[in-house]
């Protein structure tokens, strides 16, 4: 390996420190229009009439849309819609425009003019009667019978509000009965906020009818050719005349966007459709905050049981996720809660998990980092840390004892791969200093306390067998001996480009520097599913490795046809071809040559990938001033099993990124409704994720066990970062006060009012 | 709009008296731009002050600290001259909003936008400034408690007259103050509860107090029974409790849906007042 | 419409300006400098620093006349040509760029603090990148990186 495991700087680099990298709300097209959507003000209306007629009148408005004039088809603006497996169904429930809006944002109506300005008056100018009917905000509210219906048409008719699901999963055993055999038993319950992915770039489009029927759209997607299929299928135009492309670069996505970005792609189009010209459509932020897809937020509660030995027996565990308005995600993520959440880190012979997306008069909840089991390991973590307090263990040493391992029976449809928790586990110990520093509450009485927790899990390495999760890449050789390498995946932050092409040089035996990549865009390769799910770098280099063997046998049977020499003895490495030690010459050499026979070296190849359990373990410390309830995490110390780091950095980066969204998820960010005005957070001021200078020393901790079914023993890592955090935060919090949270964030308030109750101050 | 760039005050107030109603005074604009973009601004002649030289800069003068309006809340921190005499000033200054918005927002704009918590308007509170203000009919003099009218209201009506300078007395053997925010984030947040505290002590015993806090009704509000009850008393552990525990006597806070219930933001003012004065103890030891 | 007379990227500049928009959108829409982010137009995310008059700014809420006899710095204008700035490159050699889209904004923090501050102690580049959000990096490697670049500038890079 001469480019795996380097410290290569990424290639979009130069592009994004000198500001020219293009992203969607830099593209400028000629006669481009600007639309502006309007929104319902309620969070659950009939729209009794509506009058666009001062609006169209406006000078410099090209297209007024509603719900009168655009199709009334339903879609499911999430992958789901394209990537289900058969014989399940995705929930279509989402159309354009809504006469009907379901939460306080929901799109009525849409204008594009010369000018945004023009625009969001003309939009201001539609006169609506609206007749407000009855709402419902919480999960557990809107599962009461007698709650108001959000989504009659489209929710189970067996269950009320719940969307599409339950999702119950039974993983052999009997859990109830097994509860019975156990020497200790412990149960937690937990609320969680909803928050919001706030990537930098709001969400936006370009999108371009032309009258020949071609729609090309330009935008903030993370899934390019899901989009492109649900635009098709959403506006009724041949599949074959939808284009979908990034710009190229993507301000950040962390799940919001696979499938389209809020609205934005279709909601342009839409308007396109009607005036023949470019519409940009960039949502304000106010609109990315309160019209976009959240974190799932809810209630989940967990029953697990141990033998007297800490042998873990029987988990039950059960939550019901706020998931909206509209289905988007809510089915999968409830599952995917259950499955990498509440199982698969350790082995538990009796497991049920139940799961109930519900519908409720709210914004869309969906895709955020994590996709559900920050969820489930925020209810699991704390249950693991009582068992350890009721059984007398050390809480580090009761999840080793039972951490899955490489020949654990487990319910994975594929092995786990290698099973790093154990080492993940006692190298965060190490860094935060678990031996001095665990347990230390009652010795503590001044006005701030320190305390540390951990928390461990696994996740997926991506969506395979559970999704249509399948990659296809087309890669040759130029003239100049260049890599070039297709690719609809989309480039929103990782290095994914990057960290792709060091494995494609390595595999191909080019030199890094040669290669290059075309990628987020529809018409440049057939389908890829998109950046999510902690996939691209594992999936992409499996799909490389079996289209570089093609690419290698080509180039060796055309050179050892050329020379007399035979194929299987050839090597090229770095961009020299050799045979059995002896130099042949240069990659480019041949390349040249072969053009002028007509020839060019190319392979192409679609494979389903594998899939396998990444493992992590994440310890904090925390600070807690007993007199405010403030909480301030000093360190997290984060040990990731990445099997192989590619790029350290660029490694480094995913965690350390999805730890700080983390912290901010257990102790500060939290979306907060209010009724009859909506979501308070409506931007970065309200919002409080952190800053540079509210942050706590992170240390990440690459763990190299190479996994078996991963290309030079990769493993996935894109959401693993934020995952156990908020677990470790809340353990480490009771470690410093003795109590228990049940509710996140820890907000001052919420943390001074437990304390309180707890007779601790 | 029109924008005028004002090179002095004189030639500011002329602009405004011109555009009879019209005119807006601009300093740092971070709060106005904002507003104006939201459709709440109906001023159509902005003013701008930012580079009018009698109205920026730092200067002491007849045992006055003058700050003058123009001067950014960056200067104001960085101040060798605010460090060395009012410390918490230069802190409180230096915590709004973000460092780009202190290298524009003045310390003025803090006091007449008249925001129920901003930092540098409240760390300011019980310095005992004293703001001139320019207008047709002369120089007038206000006092801190006389800038507030109302919840994000001014006395100082921005069409019609301008502030000119802060003047601060220069702090006193036996004085000093602090400034303490409950704060969510470091940058770009406003904060649960700021408190700024001023006390002067002699042979051991507090011979006044001035303590501001915030937000917990107009303006910076003045805990006038703490005040009170500490006139005469030396700073013991269990006095600067009292001392928290009565300024709750003048705080009504309000609810917010981010930064604290009226419920939690009573709880913990107490804490944050004896922490101002504990901070100003400390100072005086 | 208003003229404004200003120097952008060490050119002087004659631009015929609508003065209700702020200075980023001029710099965006009218100069084509589209390096400089809006992330939320409200002065609240730093996507949109520029360097005005030596100072690190909120160009989003900045009225573009302010600009009239300024001297103003965007992220097109770091570079010397094909030379990146030692901001820059550490920006990439230290991972310090995700997405990319605040990149431009805090670089040119950064730079406005090294400009000034050629030594800055930890607390003094946390101050000075507060008001910018990065929701990708955690912001490890982006102090990391300004750290490094201080160093090498130092050295008289």
């Amino acid at each position: 390996m001469k480019y795996v495991g380097q410290n290569i700087p990424r290639n979009d680099g130069f592009d994004k420190v000198t500001g020219r990298g293009q992203f969607t709300f830099d593209v400028h097209l000629p006669r481009m229009v600007y639309g502006k959507v309007l929104r319902s003000p309620y969070a659950h209306a009939k729209v009794l009439s509506i009058d666009t007629s001062e609006a169209e009148a406006m000078p410099g408005v090209r297209a007024v849309c509603t719900f009168a004039n655009t199709t009334q088809k339903v879609w499911n603006g999430a992958a789901p819609m394209f990537i289900t497996p058969l014989p399940h169904k995705p929930v279509l429930d989402q159309t354009i425009f809504t006469d009907e809006p379901k939460y306080i944002g929901d799109e009525v109506a849409a204008v594009a003019a010369d000018t945004e300005a023009i625009a969001e008056e003309a939009a201001k100018r539609i006169k609506v009667e609206w007749q407000e009917l009855p709402a419902v905000y919480e999960p557990l509210e809107a599962i009461k019978p007698e709650s108001p219906d959000v989504q009659p048409k489209y929710a189970n008719p067996e269950f009320h509000n719940i969307c599409g699901g339950p999702v119950i999963l039974e993983f052999g055993g009997d859990p109830t009965a097994a509860f019975d055999q156990c020497d200790a038993v412990v149960e937690y319950d937990v609320t969680l906020p909803r928050v919001k992915q706030a990537q930098m770039e709001p969400h936006g489009a370009v999108a371009t009818y032309n009258p020949d029927g071609h729609l090309e759209v330009i935008c903030t997607t993370q899934a390019p050719y899901p989009t492109k299929m649900i635009l098709a299928e959403a506006l009724d135009i041949p599949v074959s005349k939808v284009t979908v492309k990034n710009p190229p670069y993507v301000g950040g996505g962390f799940g919001v966007r696979i499938g389209l970005s809020g609205k934005a792609e279709i909601l342009a189009a839409a308007l396109s459709m009607k005036c023949h010209r470019p519409v940009k459509l960039i949502y304000t932020r106010e609109e990315d905050f309160t019209c976009s897809d959240s974190r799932h937020g809810g209630y989940l509660k967990c029953k697990l049981g141990a033998k007297a030995d800490g042998t873990f027996v029987a988990i039950d565990t059960q939550a019901w996720l706020n998931t909206g308005a509209y289905a988007t995600f809510g089915t999968d993520l409830v599952g995917v809660c259950g499955a990498c959440g509440t199982a698969g880190a350790y082995a538990i012979p009796n497991f049920r998990y139940t799961g109930w997306p519900v519908y409720t008069n709210q914004m869309t909840a969906g895709a955020m980092r994590g996709f559900g089991t920050p969820q489930g390991n925020a209810v699991v973590e704390p249950a693991i840390e009582l068992m350890a307090q009721k059984l007398g263990m050390d809480s580090i040493e009761l999840r080793k004892k039972n951490s899955t391992r490489e020949d654990t029976k487990n319910w994975f449809p594929f092995p786990p791969g290698s099973c790093g928790t154990n080492e993940c586990l006692d190298r965060a110990a190490a860094s935060i200093g678990w031996e001095e520093k665990h347990g230390k509450a009652e010795e503590q009485t001044g006005r701030i306390r320190r305390g540390v927790g951990i928390s461990a899990g696994t996740h997926v390495s991506n969506a395979a067998p559970f999704c249509v999760d399948y990659d296809t890449i087309l890669i040759r050789i130029e003239r100049d001996g260049t890599l070039f390498v297709n690719s609809s995946i989309p480039e929103i932050g990782p290095g994914s480009t990057t960290a792709c092409l060091q494995v494609a040089a390595d595999l191909i035996g080019v030199p890094y520097k040669n290669a290059v990549m075309k990628f987020g865009d529809t018409d440049a390769a057939p389908f890829d599913i998109g950046s999510h799910a902690t996939r691209t770098l594992y999936t992409v280099s499996y799909v490389m490795a079996d289209a570089a063997k093609k690419l290698r046998k080509d180039i060796f049977d055309w050179v050892g046809g050329k020379l007399d020499l035979d194929p299987a003895k050839l090597e090229l490495e770095d961009g020299v071809l050799s045979c059995e030690g002896k130099p042949l010459g240069n990659l480019a050499d041949f390349a040249s040559q072969a053009h002028l026979e007509g020839k060019q070296f190319m392979a192409s190849s679609c494979q389903v990938p594998p899939n396998c359990l990444p493992f992590y373990a994440q310890a904090a410390e925390v600070e807690v001033d007993v007199e405010t309830g403030m909480v301030k995490v000093l360190k997290v110390a984060a040990a990731h099993d990445v099997g192989k780091a590619v790029n350290p950095p660029l490694c480094r980066g995913q965690i350390e990124g999805g730890v700080l969204q983390g912290v901010g998820y257990a102790v500060r960010e939290e979306m907060t409704y209010v009724e009859g005005k909506g979501f308070y957070n409506k931007g970065f001021h309200s919002y409080m994720l952190p800053t540079a200078d509210d942050r706590p020393e992170i240390e990440s901790i690459l763990v190299e066990n190479p996994d078996p079914s991963g290309v030079f023993g990769i493993i996935g890592i894109g959401e693993c970062g934020v995952n156990p955090t908020l677990a470790a935060i809340g353990n480490a919090v009771e470690d410093a006060t003795g109590v228990r949270f049940h509710e996140f964030p820890l907000t001052p308030a919420r943390v001074l009012a437990g304390l309180k109750a707890a007779g601790k101050i | 709009m029109q924008y005028i760039n004002a090179s002095s005050a004189r030639e500011a107030l002329a602009a405004l008296l011109e555009a009879d109603g019209s005119g807006v005074i601009v300093a740092g604009a971070t709060d106005l731009m904002v507003d104006y973009k939201a459709g709440k601004v109906k001023s159509t002649v902005w003013i701008d002050v930012t580079r009018a030289a009698d109205l920026v800069g730092i200067t002491e003068e007849d045992g006055k600290l003058v700050i003058g309006a123009a001067t950014t809340l960056t200067t104001i921190a960085r101040s060798p001259l605010v460090k060395k005499y009012f410390p918490s000033l230069a802190q409180g200054c230096g915590t709004v909003g973000s460092l780009q918005i202190r290298n524009s927002a003045t310390l003025v704009g803090n006091v007449v936008s008249a925001q129920p918590a901003g930092d540098g308007a409240m760390s300011l509170a019980p310095l005992d400034p004293t703001f001139t203000v320019l207008s047709a009919d002369g120089e007038r003099q206000l006092s801190m408690g006389e800038m507030y009218a109302g919840f994000a209201r001014s006395t100082i009506d921005h069409s019609r007259e301008l502030v000119t300078k802060i003047s601060i007395p220069l702090p006193k053997p036996g004085e000093a103050a602090a400034f303490v925010r409950l704060e969510l984030r470091k940058s770009l947040s406003l904060p649960m509860l700021n408190c700024a505290a001023m006390v002067h002590v002699e042979g051991g015993k507090v011979t006044w107090a001035r303590i501001t806090m915030a937000p917990v009704g107009v303006g910076p509000v003045r805990a006038t029974a703490a005040e009170e009850y500490l006139a005469g008393q030396e700073l013991t552990d269990e006095v600067l409790a009292r001392a928290g525990e009565l300024a709750l006597e003048n705080a009504n806070p309000r609810s917010n849906p981010l930064r604290g219930s009226r419920e939690y933001r009573l709880e913990t003012l107490p804490v944050i007042v004896r922490r101002a004065l504990e901070a100003c103890r400390a100072q005086l030891n | 419409m208003a003229e404004l007379h200003t120097t952008i990227n060490g050119e002087y500049v004659v631009a015929e300006v609508d003065p209700d928009q702020s200075l980023a959108q001029f710099l965006r829409e009218k100069m084509y400098l589209t390096g400089t982010k809006i992330g939320c137009g409200k002065g609240e995310c730093g996507a949109c620093t520029i360097i005005m008059d030596g100072k690190a700014v909120t160009s989003c809420i900045i009225p573009v006349l302010r600009a009239e006899g300024a001297v103003i710095q965007t992220i097109e204008g770091v570079a010397r040509g094909e030379k990146l700035h030692p901001l820059q490159e550490e920006f990439v050699n230290q991972g310090a760029v995700q997405c990319g889209f605040c990149t431009p904004g805090m670089i040119m923090s950064a730079k406005a603090l090294l400009d000034e501050n050629p030594e800055p102690e930890k607390e003094e580049i946390r101050e000075a990148l507060g008001g910018n959000i990065c929701r990708c990096t955690g912001y490890v490697n982006i102090e990391r990186a300004v750290e490094a670049a201080a160093d090498r500038m130092r050295k008289g890079e």
